[in-house]
């Protein structure tokens, strides 16, 4: 049977957080991921008979969100630096670590799949779909970050 | 501070985000139920179409239907009076591709009536009138339908300028196959699986390139319906494999069909009885989606698939540097990521060599420590360690057009665990960091100068190491579009690495890929293991390039 728009509806609900952080990453900008769920909801239920099977539903649905943000990127082309990266409402720089502000200005290969590895807890197998490339890849890219990170960090704590 | 510990700060949803979230949730929710009645059309953007201009197409007609209407409609917006003539064309491509269009052309007098008369000032005596003259008017209808096939290059005005409004609809199911339900406005389904869904768009013809490419048919026909036009298709894979296509032109929509595991004649009885309703209520075409929204999107997606695409892929392959392929005990450079002196960088200073390629029936040698987190001994060994037997398929992919995916060959195999030894040495005068290590094996089989890897097509250039190969003496290619992937018990390949890194010589390990240090001068040796058809031993190599860039280096594991 095809997800109904109710399931749907409270899939993306149940999702919120997800793909706000997911966005977020990609876009480095809250008015940006706003723009991108908004859109990405849309496409999501004028597409809903897309999807072949239910149980990967959350996949399509994230997969969705990510080439809108992607969309939304390559249409607005433009660098992020670190200056024009947005710090979350009401939270002054300092409530964020190190760690944090390290992640941020990694670049996109690496910084998403370290978002999605280790503050949504997907597996590589579940990244390497979303993104379209090998799951060997994207320990790749975590190992990069990774190593990436503990330059940086190093740094700053001395 | 570790990396898991970016969890508990990473900032969670806004509320005005969330909010916005809920919100537009709701409002989709609401409009998709409200186009439900529509038969779930999709949304729009209603960035504003404008028809693009005609340019004439050539064609060599397989089958073609004629449809005659008299167009009427419901609106107060336009209206024609007169004869509308309507073509279905269908073209073959290949064997299993098929080119869909309707046409919408107008004769001379009904272009002459059509801009002489003000539209605004149709009256429903004019609408009633020319409904009447439907019978009569479809014989002749039906002779100049032919004339006009006969004429493929006859003029034509084949924009249709949608409406800013029309009528809202909803489908009436004349026929319910047996043991079915309706279970939403659109959909039909039953407790054994069967399923049945219908998705409508409006109709508009403003784009020249509105021919449909559909891929993967293997069976089609045109049938009588309540529909002017309409044709069943069965693709070769999928789940819903059977679609009918149904033009309602004069309510403007065109409504497709999808079933899962329902007979044909089920299929067909159940299009040929669907009709459109209205509701008596308007609808915003901007908001909706158009038949050209879903021809643009449908055959964006099949350029994938053409062999133009593959070629250039094949291309690619060929201009990397030429694959090497090496053999046991001999050592030799590969460029590889690693962190040096605190930079991340790529350097050729690693070798690589494997010292041995052990065949074993058990998995006595494994070291369960080393094993990744994601595989269960259960799943290919028995409780006393011998390997479980594996499913090979061997299936030839297809360009939807020519030849369609499909199994050529399928058998029972024994189960092998190839073990390797591998050895990287650092010959650099630095120490290296954060080295992972990359291996899959990978099958050869070659025909007719093309060689192939697991589905993935080379030039001969690109490939010096290939031998032609049959499997077991079965011809395996099949059909002009030759790419074959094996399957072992459902993983794509020859076998499946087991994700196995036993670097208990340097005594690091955690069934990853990721090597922490190799001081410079120095070596390491760790074992990696694969699972591997019986079978395809004769036709290994072990692939040390990543997936990005296969075909890098090859060692020779041939057994």
């Amino acid at each position: 049977m095809h997800l109904t728009y109710q399931k749907l509806g409270e899939l993306i609900l149940s999702s919120e957080n997800t793909m706000y952080r997911t966005a977020f990453a990609i876009l480095q900008s809250k008015e940006d991921a706003a723009d991108a769920i908004q859109e990405a909801i849309v496409k999501a239920f004028s597409r809903i008979n897309s999807l072949q099977e239910d149980r990967f539903a959350k996949t399509w649905l994230m997969r969705i969100l990510m080439n809108e943000c992607f969309d939304q990127r390559r249409k607005r082309d433009r660098t992020i630096s670190l200056d024009t990266i947005s710090e979350p409402a009401d939270s002054p720089r300092e409530e964020y670590s190190e760690l944090y502000w390290a992640i941020s200005r990694l670049e996109d290969d690496l910084r998403i799949p370290v978002i999605l590895f280790y503050v949504e807890d997907y597996s590589t197998r579940q990244i390497a779909e979303l993104l379209e490339i090998s799951e060997g890849a994207v320990r790749k890219r975590l190992y990069r970050a990774r190593a990436r990170l503990k330059e940086e960090l190093t740094e700053l704590e001395d | 501070m570790k990396m898991e510990d970016i969890k508990k700060e990473y900032p969670s949803i806004p509320d005005d985000i969330h909010q916005m979230m809920e919100a537009e949730t709701d409002k989709q929710i609401k409009l998709a139920e409200k186009r439900s009645s529509e038969s779930a059309g999709r949304v729009r953007k209603a960035s504003g179409r404008t028809s693009g201009s005609f340019r004439k197409k050539r064609w060599t007609p397989w089958r073609i239907a004629a449809a005659v209407l008299i167009g009427v409609l419901a609106t107060g917006t336009v209206a024609y009076a007169g004869t509308r003539l309507y073509q279905l064309r269908l073209e073959k491509q290949g064997n299993y591709g098929l080119d869909m269009e309707l046409v919408a052309e107008e004769t001379a007098d009904q272009e002459a009536a059509s801009t002489a008369s003000d539209p605004s000032q149709a009256s429903a005596a004019e609408t009633a009138e020319a409904a009447k003259g439907e019978n009569n008017e479809a014989a002749g209808a039906q002779e100049a339908a032919e004339t006009i096939s006969d004429q493929p290059e006859a003029q034509t005005d084949r924009k249709v300028t949608l409406p800013d409004t029309l009528e809202q609809t909803q489908i009436v199911f004349g026929y319910i196959p047996e043991g079915m339900e309706q279970s939403s406005l659109y959909q039909l389904a039953s407790s054994d699986g069967r399923a049945l869904s219908v998705i409508s768009f409006l109709y508009d013809e403003g784009d020249p390139d509105q021919v449909m490419h559909l891929t993967n048919v293997i069976e089609s026909e045109t049938f009588e319906s309540a529909a002017k036009a309409a044709v069943y298709t069965k693709l070769s894979d999928g789940r819903y494999d059977q679609r009918a296509y149904l033009f309602f032109a004069d309510q403007f929509r065109v409504l497709m069909l999808m079933a899962k595991d329902l007979s044909k004649e089920d299929v067909i009885r159940t299009a040929a009885a669907l009709s459109l309703e209205g509701t008596g209520e308007n609808i915003e075409t901007a908001d909706f989606r158009t038949w050209s929204d879903e021809i643009r999107d449908e055959n964006r997606m099949i350029a994938y698939e053409t062999p133009s695409y593959l070629d250039a892929m094949a291309t690619r392959y060929a201009s990397m540097p030429e694959g090497k392929v090496h053999q046991i005990g001999e050592s030799f450079p590969m460029l590889t990521s690693a962190t040096i002196n605190g930079e991340f960088t790529e350097t050729d200073a690693l070798l690589y060599r494997v010292d041995q390629a052990e065949v074993f029936s058990d998995i006595s040698v494994l070291d369960p420590a080393y094993l990744s987190s994601d595989k269960e001994i259960s799943d290919f060994a028995r409780e006393d360690g011998t390997l479980l037997p594996a499913e090979l398929h061997f299936y030839s992919r297809g360009d939807g057009i020519n030849c369609t995916m499909e199994e050529v060959y399928q058998t029972s195999v024994d189960t092998k665990l190839l073990y390797v030894t591998l050895t990287l040495e650092n010959t650099g005068d630095a120490d290296m960091e954060n080295v992972l290590l990359y291996g899959d094996i990978r099958p050869y089989l070659s025909r007719n100068g093309f060689d192939q890897i697991d589905g993935t097509s080379l030039t001969e250039e690109a490939a010096t190491y290939l031998n032609g190969i049959a499997y077991k003496g079965e011809d395996l290619y099949q059909g002009d579009f030759d790419l074959i992937r094996t399957q072992f018990n459902g993983h794509w390949g020859p076998g499946c690495p087991l994700q196995y890194y036993d670097f208990s010589s340097i005594a690091v390990g955690d069934g990853t890929n990721h090597i922490p240090l190799i001081p410079a001068g120095e070596s390491v040796t760790v074992h990696l293991g694969y699972l591997v058809s019986d079978d395809m031993l004769p036709y290994i190599y072990l692939d040390l390039g990543s997936w990005e860039y296969p075909l890098q280096n090859g060692i020779d594991l041939r057994q």
